[in-house]
């Protein structure tokens, strides 16, 4: 069982936790490309995790995490972000969470350390997945900036017919 | 290092890890791409990867990190091997070790819950290095095939 009440601490505070990330995206090198974002934009995608974790992490199916995250690469590639600091800005995503997490941790009890060790699991599984799409999505959107060709279309075909992540 | 004893478990099951590992990249349908590579290079790199796990965990350094995946993304593009294939492929890479770690019995105990949990977190960075170094090569070759 997840610790839920890490997971609503999270959405409790994700306005704070959405503020500090954006300071981080800012300011990392390997994330530079995200200044192309609206910063309206950037602090949405943001909140929209944090605020609904339990939801993502929980409740969400599996399509619901391909639909979301291959629209948002779709958006990257149109933005001109390089697909690099796409990548990056979601690891930063995880990263700012279990550093948080981590401190936490000190405070828990043995019980709740599982707990925390399965919350780690069920984020780490949730951002492959969305960098998974996000990529594909990513993909999609840089091939139908090109004109098509049969072979762009056959390798279209080939993604839409992976299995979801 | 709390983990360690875990680290050495998997380096010590390196030769079945990468087999297993191996097999899991040739019939996934979401690493299809890699039928590309030949048996034998994918094989010796899932080999690399759990063999010197604890180097690569501990003492290599993020330039080191950076020029052997800058290196694999740009031979797997080199490859014609589709960048979403080489993501995955990295992804199930980790997730194997962790399914190891529940076959082993390892997963949930007492005993094991503070090395799991450091383990994870220094999994998860390393990982999540790897496909940004790689997916940065990728992309570099495909933009000096194109020019």
């Amino acid at each position: 069982m997840i610790s839920l009440r890490l997971v609503r601490l999270i959405e409790t505070e994700a306005a704070a936790f959405s503020d500090s990330l954006r300071q981080k995206l800012h300011t990392s090198q390997s994330a530079q490309g995200l200044g192309k974002v609206p910063e309206r934009e950037l602090h949405d995608r943001c909140l929209e995790i944090y605020s609904n974790l339990g939801d993502w992490l929980l409740h969400k199916s599996s399509i619901d995490v391909k639909n979301r995250f291959q629209d948002i690469g779709v958006l990257r590639a149109r933005q001109n972000v390089p697909l690099g600091d796409v990548i990056w800005g979601l690891f930063l995503t995880k990263e700012h969470l279990w550093a948080f997490l981590e401190r936490q941790g000190f405070l828990l009890g043995a019980v709740e350390l599982h707990g925390e060790l399965e919350l780690l699991r069920l984020l780490d599984h949730f951002f492959d997945r969305a960098t998974y799409n996000q990529t594909i999505g990513y993909d999609h959107g840089r091939e139908s900036a090109v004109p098509s060709t049969s072979d762009a279309g056959k390798t279209q075909r080939r993604k839409e017919a992976r299995a979801t992540a | 290092m709390i983990a360690l004893r875990l680290v050495h478990l998997i380096e010590h099951h390196s030769d079945e890890l990468a087999e297993t590992l191996t097999h899991r990249l040739l019939s996934s349908e979401r690493t299809c791409g890699l039928r590309k590579v030949p048996t034998a290079e994918l094989h010796q790199r899932c080999h690399d990867v759990y063999r010197h796990l604890s180097d690569w965990l501990l003492t290599k350094t993020e330039s080191e990190i950076q020029e052997t995946f800058a290196a694999l993304g740009e031979r797997r593009a080199s490859q014609r091997v589709p960048l979403v294939d080489l993501t995955w492929a990295l992804m199930l890479t980790k997730e194997n070790l962790l399914d190891f770690l529940v076959r082993e019995g390892v997963h949930g105990s007492v005993e094991s819950v503070y090395g799991e949990l450091e383990l994870l977190r220094s999994l998860g960075q390393f990982f999540d290095r790897a496909i940004y170094h790689a997916t940065a090569g990728y992309e570099h070759a495909t933009l000096l095939t194109a020019a």
